[in-house]
């Protein structure tokens, strides 16, 4: 279980716990159930590197505790 | 929760002697308000925590009643407690990060697994033991303390039971969620499979039949033969059986029902005697022998109750054409006079006569119209006749032309008519020259022996032409009109001698007039030189002052002005005009000249020119403006002699007074004079623009000063350049508004400025005096150093020496 710390640099910070298993999509799912926006809105980054809706956590190599971007579109 | 405590603290030590309803009532109130503290803003809040310090109290309370109807309560109590989440684990700031309970649920919700939690292993097999221990614990109404430690044991069994809680409810696997692409795979699978099928189907059905290019197993002709016995076989087969089945039925009499079924479907059926009596619009001989043609209804009006009408289309086309054609044989093209065209013959044989207007005649109806009032023939005829017998024109009737055979070549009579009434054409005729015409004139003339010509006429072509006017008959008949002289035709030249005869020659009048043209041209050239000799001679007399033979100073006004000048050396008795030498008529002129008073012409320099110009000038006109000769580089100055005006204007023009002093005291002065009372009233205002203005109170008095009535300033507005130069009012307004556009003007315009301030600048810094460069100072300076008042321009020097006065 990690827990990730996504951050919107407009207010909206919210740590989302899941599983490493769980695809960035089922991510996106949660962090929209605690922001109250839709999960089709949200983009999820690091630096340019877009994260893709049908890949794992663990095969992007994201931990317990790391920051995300949130982003909008 | 407050009001709960305040009660229960007042029924402190007899809690046990509440009520039951009250106590329900205190249950029944802390639900509600659980309740409503179930929103997350609640829970989550730090008024939580200070709830569940309460909570517990009261429940311990509640536990330690020990009541059996308070076990209900508690029992109450404890589910209640179950379902109050445990306060928020990490006591951080945000409110944003859910616990696992909270998220597990969330993820319940979305369909996605529950939390891997790494550390829940060993708590799995504790809670249930341990929910059943509590239980039982409070059911047996056991005391337990309510100390600090107890609570927190408390709340962290009923956390990890909460847990354990939800995940046997959620002990079960949901279902993978549909891979889409999967599915996408799958179906474009199916639809790949279905469409071989199909492909399959109809590749086999075609494989039955025989394609074309097979080849056939029966190429032979006993295949083929034995294939139509078959079918004949067959046939046969198949009436048979035809037959037996109508044996069977006529037994079981149906075959009666199926005939009677036949006739009358006969009966109904349209056949040909229905067709008789039919009308048929197109002619017997359009339908030829043999040939079936197809006829349908024509066309007629719903409630037209004719006949039915039979037509073909075709033939109605046809029909259409042949009439179009007759239409546009009657209007022909006009290719020319066909004169076959106009004989038709009718279909009896006789001749159609259609008149002039036949082409106009219109078939309307069915009826001919013919577009003439007089049929009659005989009627027209004369009608015709006359007006033609009234015009004065030639009668001719059409018949009289008559045919004959086309011809490349023109009768004699033709020929004739082609002559020309006889245009007396005076052609001059060279005649070849012979010895025997000579003799002949000689003949003629006089009688002079052979050998001697005479000298009037040999060789004369005039005397020819005269010798040739009676012999009419070398005249040329009109068919050898074109008879030309040739060089070759004639003779070798004369022996005798010609040197001496004067030809006169017709075609020598242009070259004489020629000449003639060229003599009086050069006569005007020669009567213009003689000027300059006379100049020539002018200057000689000029230069021999010593020559005047009058003695007298003449004194001229001018001349004396000039002399204190200091240009004009003073030479005694020396009459720089030379008086002496021109006619009295000259002297006038030349007065009048000095009395226009042009400084030009006193000064030695200039005299050269202006004696060529008083030579040309008639007597009349003094202000005549100055001629193509006189062509001074400086424009003509005012006239200094005249007064005081003349010498001010020169001054101004020079530059040596100062404009701005014309203008002292303007308007000021004749104030006096000014209208008093006049004033220039300005109608173009509207009605309300002043009455509307609301700083009456602000702007100052408009009224003028009354003591300051009789001040009338006189004031002049001078205007400065960013250097410092005076300018005008408009270039001081041109140069405002470049500042207020904020734009000037362009490159070239600002060029073209600057030029013109530099030439300005350059013209004032000008010689007066003199041309710019000074050629009037050279001239001066040649002459002293040649001591000769006139200058060479062309020539070689030593030309210049032979004229130059011995030095004295």
């Amino acid at each position: 279980m990690l827990e990730i710390t996504c951050n919107d640099r407009l207010g909206k910070k919210v740590r989302v716990k899941c599983n490493p298993d769980d695809t960035i999509g089922d991510l996106k799912k949660l962090i929209a159930a605690q922001t109250g926006t839709r999960a089709d809105k949200i983009v999820l980054k690091k630096w340019y590197t877009i994260f893709k809706d049908h890949i794992k956590i663990e095969d992007y190599e994201i931990h317990d505790g790391q920051n995300l971007e949130l982003y909008y579109q | 929760m407050t009001i709960l405590l305040s009660i229960l603290h007042y029924k402190q030590t007899g809690f046990e002697s509440t009520t039951l309803s009250e106590r329900w009532l205190l249950y029944r109130i802390a639900y509600c308000y659980w309740q409503n503290m179930n929103s997350k803003s609640v829970r989550n809040g730090r008024v939580f925590q200070n709830l569940w310090s309460e909570w517990l109290e009261i429940i311990a309370l509640f536990a330690v009643s020990g009541e059996k109807l308070a076990i209900k309560s508690i029992r109450y109590a404890t589910v209640l407690l179950s379902y109050i989440p445990s306060p928020p684990q990490k006591a951080s700031g945000d409110n944003s990060s859910l616990s696992i309970q909270e998220t597990n649920k969330l993820r319940a919700k979305l369909g996605l697994k529950p939390l891997q939690v790494e550390s829940a292993a060993p708590s799995k097999a504790a809670p249930p033991p341990k929910v059943q221990h509590g239980q039982d614990e409070i059911e047996e109404g056991e005391h337990v303390d309510f100390d600090e430690e107890a609570l927190m044991k408390i709340r962290d069994e009923r956390e990890q039971e909460a847990e354990t809680f939800w995940k046997e409810k959620q002990d079960f696997v949901h279902a993978p969620a549909v891979n889409l692409t999967e599915k996408l795979k799958s179906e474009k699978l199916r639809e790949k499979l279905a469409l071989r099928r199909e492909k399959r189907r109809l590749e086999e059905k075609l494989a039955e039949s025989k394609g074309l290019a097979d080849s056939d197993s029966d190429d032979d002709a006993s295949a083929w033969v034995r294939k139509q016995k078959e079918a004949v076989q067959q046939k046969l087969l198949a009436e048979k059986k035809a037959k037996e089945l109508d044996e069977l039925d006529s037994e079981f009499g149906v075959g009666e029902l199926v005939d009677t079924e036949f006739v009358k479907q006969k009966n109904k059926a349209y056949t040909d005697r229905d067709l008789k009596g039919l009308k048929v619009l197109h002619g017997q001989d359009r339908i030829e022998e043999g040939n079936t043609v197809i006829l349908t209804l024509k066309d007629k009006d719903v409630l037209n109750e004719d006949d039915d009408v039979l037509v073909n289309p075709n033939m109605i086309d046809d029909e259409k054409f042949e009439k179009n054609l007759e239409n546009r044989k009657l209007r022909p093209e006009y290719n020319g006079y066909n004169v076959f065209d106009e004989i038709e013959y009718d279909s009896d044989g006789n001749l159609k006569g259609k008149g002039v207007l036949g082409k106009y005649d219109e078939e309307i109806g069915g009826q001919l119209f013919r577009h003439r009032e007089d049929t009659s023939e005989e009627a027209r005829r004369a009608k015709i006749r006359e007006k033609m017998l009234r015009s004065d024109k030639i009668l001719e009737s059409a018949e009289s032309t008559s045919l004959r055979i086309a011809s490349d070549f023109f009768t004699p009579d033709e020929m004739v008519k082609f002559k020309k009434p006889g245009k007396k054409k005076v052609r001059k005729v060279r005649k070849v020259l012979k010895a025997d015409d000579l003799l002949h004139i000689d003949a003629e003339t006089h009688p002079t022996p052979v050998g001697i010509i005479s000298q009037k006429d040999l060789g004369s072509r005039k005397s020819k032409k005269k010798s040739g006017a009676p012999e009419t008959d070398t005249k040329t008949e009109p068919v050898d009109m074109e008879i030309d002289l040739e060089l070759d035709d004639l003779p070798p030249a004369p022996d005798f001698d010609v040197s001496d005869i004067k030809m006169e020659d017709e075609g020598d009048l242009d070259f004489q007039v020629a000449l003639q043209k060229a003599r009086l041209l050069k006569q005007k050239e020669k009567l213009k030189k003689p000027r300059g000799v006379n100049l020539e001679e002018l200057l000689k007399s000029d230069d021999n002052p010593d020559q005047s033979s009058s003695g007298n100073i003449v004194l001229h006004a001018t001349a004396e002005f000039c002399r204190t000048l200091g240009d004009i050396p003073r030479i005694e008795g020396a009459d720089i005009y030379g008086d002496e030498e021109m006619d009295f008529e000259r002297e006038d002129k030349r007065s009048q000249i000095e009395e226009r008073g042009t400084w030009n012409e006193v000064e030695i320099g200039q005299y050269i020119i202006n004696i060529i110009d008083f030579l040309d000038e008639t007597p009349v006109d003094i202000t005549r403006p100055a001629d193509a000769e006189e062509s001074t580089i400086l424009e003509q100055e005012p006239d200094v002699a005249v007064g005081i005006a003349g010498a001010l204007k020169v001054a101004m023009t020079k530059g040596y007074l100062d404009k701005d002093m014309q203008r002292r005291g303007g308007p000021s002065k004749m104030r006096h004079l000014q209208a008093q009372h006049y004033s220039i009233e300005d109608k173009s205002y509207e009605d309300d623009k002043f009455g509307k203005r609301d700083d009456r109170f602000l702007s100052g008095p408009i009224m003028e000063f009354s003591e300051k009535n009789t001040y009338k300033p006189d004031f002049k507005l001078e205007y400065t350049d960013d250097d410092g130069k005076p300018i005008s009012a408009k270039e001081a307004f041109r140069i405002l508004s470049h500042k207020f556009h904020g734009k000037g003007s362009g490159k070239n315009k600002v060029d073209k400025k600057r030029r013109k301030v530099d030439q300005e600048k350059l013209l004032q810094h000008m010689n007066s005096t003199d041309t710019p460069l000074n050629t009037l100072e050279l001239l001066q300076q040649r002459q002293k150093e040649t001591h000769s008042a006139y200058v060479i321009l062309t020539g070689n020097k030593t030309a210049g020496a032979s004229l130059s006065k011995s030095k004295h």
